[in-house]
């Protein structure tokens, strides 16, 4: 997945001679917390947050000033044709709030907040889509993994997502799958009697 | 009590397969167990008529009717999902299965019964205004809510559906408004089909606070039942005071039930029957219908049902009495 099938847009700008108040309210009433700055071209040159505002506003007021006066300049920023996983790193590690998204001449065309990691993930998962889930515990990865598929292929069942993920305790690696039905258990015995171990809700 | 019963042999001509789960066969044993109890002859056999295209359409787009009618018609194997199998004649079985139970409740309203039982297929509670869902095509319980409100002029209808699955559809359909209280019992949906009905969807806009979902951990049995009728159910009808209460009885939470994991028992089934017919005896002259939903281990559906409809003909007086006396 790209960032571009992630991200939000459009996305509100703000123009670098913009004045501090003007910036708040549109902090306030776009309810946001991030607004990249960009010049006459729409390419970025800065980044400004709702506590840069506030700490501007602590120390003198709200007076006169511009954006780019108290704006993060050229900000760390992603294009819309990276990865997913270059946001998602980004964000968890270095803790920003938003990433601005750009496209080949720099120009911002969205952001991409941790909000929307969020819905990244429930999109991942299948969290919204009708389904139910089967749970497996794997030992050998690569060969169990196959037998699960091939059952799902024989019965024809259609896969909402399915996600592997390290056991937290002791080794191997769970497996959740998601399928399309009310009922999952022709697909649950038929994974029990090739052999493969399905976690039973609640234990 | 005079319990009026919604049944029809061409229930079992919506054919699904040998091997589905929702299958004629359900209603067989239901039949049959209903006959070897003795209640059948108890209950007072009311008449199926189609239910009108208008009808479904109070809550149904009229696209989506159109789509069932057209994908039975031309012999499709099922409608939306593969959940949903149909034969060429599902659409009329499913507005059989809709006319079913707007007839009993006109027959509760007309008062020629006190409540009745509807042993109607297909199921509804999943049936979404615009698809189907899980074995679902039309909602029969969302449009009998409708009738009630527009047609008899109730102000207030309560669906108490305690199915083990959500009733996604019937929460949808009315999760914006104030005059249908919806309160669905069901297995988390962590853990079970369709994924909708966390206790914080709690209804929208006007509506809000007039959705109830109570989700139970896998394996909770008569006990949590128990405990969430006490504190929440009850009380919750009790404050809103419905003109009418409608069940979405599903009884796939039992014990052996293939689809789901809770462990309820048939007197389990049998308590809260009672605790929904004395509170609508309480509030609304004990108007109330109730209609089936799921429920997929044949021996113990039938089982359940027998004694859901027990409770049903129970006649009131001292049991009611002294049921509100030790529920009070
Ligand atoms: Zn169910």
């Amino acid at each position: 997945m790209l960032i571009r099938d992630g991200m939000t847009r459009p996305v509100v700008t703000v123009a670098p001679e913009m004045l501090l108040p003007g910036v708040a309210s549109m902090l306030r009433d776009n309810r946001i917390h991030q607004l990249p700055v960009v010049d006459g071209e729409g390419v970025l040159v800065g980044i400004v947050t709702d506590r840069d505002v506030r700490d501007a506003r602590a120390v003198d007021g709200f007076d006169n000033r511009s954006v780019q006066s108290i704006m993060t300049p050229n900000p760390v920023s992603v294009r819309e044709t990276d990865t997913l996983e270059d946001a998602l790193l980004l964000l968890h590690r270095r803790r920003f709030g938003a990433l601005p998204v750009v496209d080949t001449k720099n120009r911002v065309v969205g952001i991409f907040a941790r909000h929307d990691c969020l819905r990244v993930l429930v999109e991942v998962l299948g969290l919204e889509q009708p389904g139910s889930r089967i749970e497996l515990h794997i030992d050998k990865a690569d060969d169990d993994l196959c037998k699960a598929v091939g059952v799902l292929g024989k019965l024809e069942a259609s896969l909402v997502s399915a996600v592997v993920t390290r056991e937290h305790t002791g080794e191997g690696r769970r497996v959740y799958l998601r399928l399309q039905t009310i009922d999952p258990t022709p697909a649950r015995k038929a994974m029990q009697r090739s052999g493969l171990r399905v976690i039973e809700p609640g234990d | 009590m005079r319990t009026g019963l919604v049944y029809d042999d061409r229930f079992l001509d919506h054919d699904t397969g040998p091997q589905h789960p929702e299958r004629s066969d359900r209603l067989r044993a239901i039949v049959e167990r209903l006959k070897r109890d003795h209640h059948w002859d108890r209950c007072l056999r009311l008449p199926v008529e189609p239910a009108l295209v208008t009808s479904i359409q109070a809550v149904h787009d009229a696209t989506y009717i159109e789509h069932v009618r057209a994908t039975c018609e031309q012999g499709g194997a099922y409608v939306d999902v593969q959940d949903s199998a149909v034969c060429p004649v599902s659409f009329e079985v499913a507005r059989l299965a809709v006319g079913g139970v707007i007839g009993a409740v006109d027959a509760v309203m007309a008062g020629l019964c006190d409540n009745a039982f509807c042993a109607v297929r297909p199921p509804g509670h999943h049936a979404e205004r615009d698809r189907s869902m899980g074995f679902c095509l039309f909602n029969n319980v969302a449009v009998a809510a409708q009738h009630l409100i527009s047609q008899h002029r109730l102000g207030k209808v309560a669906i108490v559906d305690f199915d083990v699955h959500h009733g996604n559809g019937t929460q949808h359909i009315f999760e914006a408004r104030p005059d249908v209280l919806f309160i669905s019992l069901h297995e988390h949906p962590s853990y079970l089909y369709p994924g909708t009905g966390f206790s914080w969807e709690a209804g929208q806009d006007r509506g809000e606070g007039f959705t109830i979902n109570i989700p139970f951990d896998p394996h909770a049995g008569d006990e949590a039942y128990r405990h969430a009728f006490k504190h929440k159910v009850i009380p919750a009808l009790d404050a809103f005071g419905p003109d009418f209460v409608l069940i979405s009885a599903g009884f796939d939470a039992a014990c052996d039930d293939p689809l789901a994991h809770m462990q309820l028992s048939t007197l389990g089934f049998a308590w809260m029957t009672r605790q929904l017919k004395e509170l609508a005896e309480r509030v609304c002259s004990g108007r109330l219908v109730s209609v089936l939903e799921g429920g997929y281990d044949l021996r113990s559906l039938a089982e359940c049902v027998s004694a859901h409809v027990a409770v049903l003909l129970e006649e009131d007086g001292h049991d009611g009495l002294m049921g509100m006396k030790a529920g009070m």
